[in-house]
This record gives C-alpha cells, sequence and structure tokens, in this order.
C-alpha cells in the first residue's frame, strides 16, 4: 500500500516537473511578442568647441566620458535622439537625418540586432550585433564613421537600451525636428 | 510376560493408563521381575528418543510445487490485490511505460536540448585584425553591401572592454 502510494506521488512529481520543463522551454517562443525598446542616438564627435552646424546640446556627460576615453575627439553633440520600440518579428524604419536612415531588425529568436543602413548612393550596409549585451547589459554599440560635411569629424550612432526614467529621456525632449538638425553624413 | 502384559506396559509407558490402572499394573509388575525389566527398557528407550531432534524430512518437488501454489491461492483469497500482481498483464505493462517511462524519456530529452550551450560563437567579441579590415568583416558583426557595383568598403570593428562600448567604425577608403 505504502510502496503504490509512493509511486504515484512520485508520477505526480515527474508529471510536474514535466510541466515546468516544458513552460520553461517555450520561454523564447512566448517572450517573442514583447518588443524591444533602443534608443538611437546620432552623435558628432568634432575638436571644435562652437562648431558650425546645429545641434541639440552636448551629449550625456556619462557617454560623453566614455567616448572620450575611446576616440581622440574632445567634444561630443547631440544631433538627434529617437526611442524605438521594436518587435521581435518584424522591422523599423527611422531617419536620424537628411543624409541617415536606418532599418533595424532583431534576428535569431531575439539574440541578433540587425541596422541596415540605407546610404544616399542607394546601397546598403548590414551591420549585425548581439541584442543581449544592449538589451540585458546595458552596453553600447556604436555605429561610426568619418564626417563628409565636416573635415575632420565623425558620426555616431549610438544605440543603447532605452532608459524612460533616466536624464536621456529628458534630453529628447528637446531634439530637434530631421529637418534642422547638421547633415552628419555617414 | 505374555503380549497382553507388553501391551499394558507400553501404555503406562506412554501415559495412558488411568490411575487405577496405573497402580493394579505396578502391583503386578512389582510380581514380575520380567514385567520391571521391560518396563526400565522402555523408559530407557523413551529418554533416548528425548535426546535426539526432530529431523526434517525434504519434501519432493512436485509436494513443495503443490504446497507453494495452495499457499498462493490461500494469500490471493486472503489479499485480492496480490492477484494483479502476479497475473501482470500486456495492458498492465503499457499502463506503467505510458505513465513513467515515457515522462521521464521526454523529461531527459528536453534537458538534453534546454541545457545545450548556445551556437553564439560567431557573435563573440574579437580584437581588430588586419584580416578583419581587409574583409570588412569582424568577430563581432560583418558587413554586406547590396550595391554590387560600389567597391567593398572596410568596416572595422573594436570594442573596449572597460567602457563596454563595441564600435564598427565604416571607413570611407
Amino acid at each position: 500500500m505504502m510502496k503504490e502510494r509512493c509511486l504515484e506521488y512520485f508520477r505526480k512529481w515527474l508529471h510536474a516537473v514535466m510541466l515546468l520543463m516544458c513552460l520553461s522551454a517555450m520561454k523564447p517562443v512566448m517572450g517573442a511578442d514583447a518588443p524591444v525598446t533602443l534608443s538611437v542616438s546620432l552623435v558628432c564627435g568634432t575638436d571644435k568647441s562652437s562648431p558650425s552646424f546645429q545641434y541639440a546640446g552636448p551629449v550625456h556627460q556619462e557617454l560623453q566620458n566614455k567616448f572620450t576615453k575611446i576616440f581622440k575627439w574632445e567634444h561630443y553633440f547631440l544631433l538627434t535622439k529617437k526611442e524605438l520600440n521594436l518587435p521581435l518579428v518584424t522591422g523599423k524604419k527611422i531617419r536620424m537625418s537628411k543624409d541617415c536612415e536606418l532599418i533595424f531588425q532583431v534576428l535569431e529568436e531575439g539574440k541578433v540586432l540587425q541596422v541596415q543602413l540605407l546610404e544616399p548612393e542607394e546601397s546598403v550596409r548590414t551591420l549585425k550585433h548581439p541584442l543581449e549585451p544592449i538589451w540585458k547589459e546595458g552596453e553600447l554599440f556604436v555605429i561610426a564613421g568619418d564626417n563628409k560635411e565636416s573635415a575632420g569629424d565623425a558620426w555616431f550612432l549610438v544605440i543603447a537600451s532605452s532608459e524612460p526614467e533616466s536624464k536621456d529621456s529628458k534630453e529628447s525632449k528637446d531634439d530637434p525636428p530631421d529637418k534642422e538638425s547638421a547633415s552628419a553624413t555617414p | 510376560m505374555n503380549h497382553e502384559m507388553m501391551l499394558k506396559i507400553q501404555a503406562l509407558v506412554d501415559g495412558e493408563l488411568s490411575s487405577p490402572e496405573e497402580e493394579a499394573l505396578r502391583r503386578e509388575m512389582d510380581k514380575r521381575s520380567e514385567c520391571g525389566a521391560y518396563y526400565r527398557r522402555l523408559l530407557k528407550e523413551v529418554e533416548r528418543m528425548g535426546e535426539i531432534s526432530e529431523l526434517e524430512h525434504a519434501m519432493p518437488f512436485q509436494a513443495s510445487f503443490l504446497a507453494q501454489r495452495v499457499m498462493q491461492r490461500i494469500h490471493s483469497l486472503e489479499d485480492p490485490a496480490s492477484v494483479g500482481r502476479q497475473g501482470e498483464s500486456f495492458m498492465t505493462r503499457l499502463h506503467f511505460l505510458w505513465r513513467t517511462v515515457l515522462p521521464v524519456s521526454l523529461g531527459c530529452l528536453i534537458a538534453l536540448w534546454w541545457f545545450q550551450p548556445a551556437n553564439d560563437s560567431k557573435l563573440v567579441t574579437d580584437t581588430i585584425s588586419s584580416e578583419s579590415i581587409k574583409s570588412g568583416t569582424s568577430a563581432m558583426g560583418y558587413y554586406e553591401s547590396k550595391d554590387s557595383s560600389m567597391p567593398p568598403r572596410g568596416v572595422i570593428s573594436f570594442r573596449s572592454e572597460s567602457e563596454r562600448v563595441s564600435v564598427m567604425w565604416i571607413s570611407n577608403d
């Protein structure tokens, strides 16, 4: 009698474990519809303290410190900043400036972020980066290049996880419309 | 000593006589010495029999098998649950497989799939290298130009571990 009861309890426990494992296995699929919120900032790096182009303001001090340590330019100015709600299934296109249009897409079940730069010469650059370091670990993904409009300067596309309650969101309220921003041509 | 007397003495040794009969027999044994000698001989044999333990007699095979079947039948009448255990049918075995073996197997398969290492090796960060400049690829990411008329442009990727920043520099050269 005891043996049969023990067997019955063992079966029930096994079924419960099986159910939990099935639910855990479904986690990547179940989370597939949750959108990823990223912030995309177009930044211009220059050695001039007062640049001639229009800009929204200096970048956040934390970003300034990071870029100063990595790149050679002394000053970094925020041109445009956009918040991006990116569903995991479809892509999204945004325009950062008159010459800078991007298509964001999340691939491989939320593991890879694909960024396509649509260039004026109708060519497309496709860049990929793991999404988890950006989305969960707070790392920055920066796409950069020389500024064709202004020799010696550089443009930076800073892709990071969006923080709605941080100072960055307050800066975004002051972003000028695209037509008013300086052209930072990638 | 006649045969009848011998039987009475044997009955006395076995304790089968009543008290009056025992007293009458003892009076007769006192009169005849041969009766007394026979009585004492029987007593000695009884004592020897008491010293010897009873031998275990091995049952013949057929008898022990029969005894087992009889005991099984008795037990089955006393405990009806034991009947199913002994008489396990194909459906019972199948039921056991369905309820126990199959969930365990599926659980092991799911555990193997869940805990397998992620195939993200191609996305591991790497430092800048000359090959990456020439080919325009890097361990972090890669670029591809859909415009075949344009010459391939280099993408240099590097990473600052201390600042936790990954950079892809698009060279215009």
